[in-house]
């Protein structure tokens, strides 16, 4: 069974990238737009790993992020964030909200992107 | 208040303080557009595509970029508002709605999206306004309806307001529904405020500072309604009383 990946993008283009370049990667993938619908997503999806971006359209990843940490089995996905504003996180202690790896969209790839989803999968 | 890269007037509007404002917002603005036409024209070179996908990639470059420019060129005209005149002359509301529909369509059809005018639509409302600048502000009421819209259509209008001293352009965007119950839930869960529109966290508030100068260049202003499933961006400007003195 392939892992599941969570996208959390309210770009609709930037989230069929995703979702192209992982399934292509083996992975299966479920998209959801802001927090709102992520947190839905969360329980009847059971995603191994979040992809997300951290400015959404009415809200923050954040929210939802802190919502899950104050669950036990929720707490334990692996977030992979992927943001223009990625430099600007780095006085955050990002690892407190499940965060495994920070991805900057000006300077990433394929690879990368597919290379930190891995990583979270098995870590 | 304090919110993102500008300050809220009391209306919820955006107010830059100053050009170092404004230059960070316009990074901010198109640094996403550009981080995406980047990974699509890496993707292009390096990843393993069919046809299909090479030219749906190719037409979301040209798409975005065009949305990008549209910035750039909003930006140079709001900085040239001062040493500018700009004429103001009667104009029908139908057609500056038209092309505006016209000209954001393909954007539109590319996301699996329609936008469309109002059946009730009134061929005869003529608005004293400058045609470029009314056009600019509903391209960018267009422009962030189509990111903030679910998979509903966008519907532009125009209407008289102000016992017909006002015609009121209003581009109506539809998020998903959400019934208030879970929505009352859903934001306890989240711990998150009803947060004003102006204040969508992904948006810098820009596009709508530039459309207020715009506006109010055109003795107008610029407005919202929130909806439940949505919101209303408006922009109000002086009735043509061309019609009256027939």
């Amino acid at each position: 069974v392939s892992a599941r990946v969570l996208i959390i993008e309210d770009n609709l283009w930037q989230a069929q990238y995703y979702e192209r370049i992982l399934k292509k990667a083996g992975y299966s993938t479920f998209v959801t737009s802001s927090g709102s619908e992520a947190i839905i997503a969360v329980d009847d999806y059971s995603p191994d790993v979040i992809i997300a971006d951290v400015l959404l359209n009415c809200d923050t990843i954040f929210p939802l992020l802190n919502e899950m940490q104050s669950h036990a089995e929720l707490a334990k996905i692996p977030v992979v964030i992927s943001s223009n504003i990625a430099s600007s996180l780095d006085g955050v202690d990002c690892a407190a909200y499940g965060v495994v790896a920070v991805i900057d969209k000006s300077t990433t790839d394929s690879s990368s992107i597919i290379g930190a989803v891995k990583k979270a999968t098995i870590a | 208040m304090r919110y993102g890269f500008g300050d809220q007037d009391s209306t919820g509007g955006v107010v830059f303080d100053c050009l170092d404002d404004r230059l960070i917002a316009s990074a901010h603005e198109l640094k996403s557009p550009l981080s995406l036409i980047r990974q699509l024209a890496l993707s292009l070179s390096q990843d393993d595509l069919d046809s299909g996908e090479i030219e749906t990639m190719r037409r979301q470059i040209v798409l975005i970029s065009e949305r990008a420019l549209r910035l750039t060129s909003d930006l140079t005209r709001s900085s040239r508002l001062d040493n500018t005149l700009f004429e103001l002359e009667p104009l029908s509301s139908y057609q500056v709605c038209r092309r505006v529909v016209d000209d954001l369509r393909p954007m539109f059809v590319a996301q699996g999206r329609e936008i469309i005018m109002t059946s009730s639509f009134r061929r005869s409302n003529l608005v004293v306004a400058n045609h470029d600048l009314l056009y600019r502000v509903l391209m960018n009421f267009g422009d962030n309806s189509l990111h903030y819209a679910g998979d509903s259509r966008i519907k532009i209008t125009a209407k008289s307001v102000a016992r017909g001293a006002m015609v009121r352009f209003g581009v109506r965007d539809y998020g998903p529904y959400i019934p208030p119950k879970v929505l009352k839930t859903l934001r306890e869960r989240l711990a998150v405020a009803h947060a004003p529109v102006a204040t969508r966290p992904q948006s810098s508030g820009l596009g709508l500072y530039i459309s207020s100068q715009f506006a109010e260049a055109m003795n107008g202003r610029i407005g919202f309604i929130r909806h439940r499933n949505g919101a209303t961006f408006f922009v109000d400007l002086p009735a043509s009383k061309q019609l009256s003195l027939l």
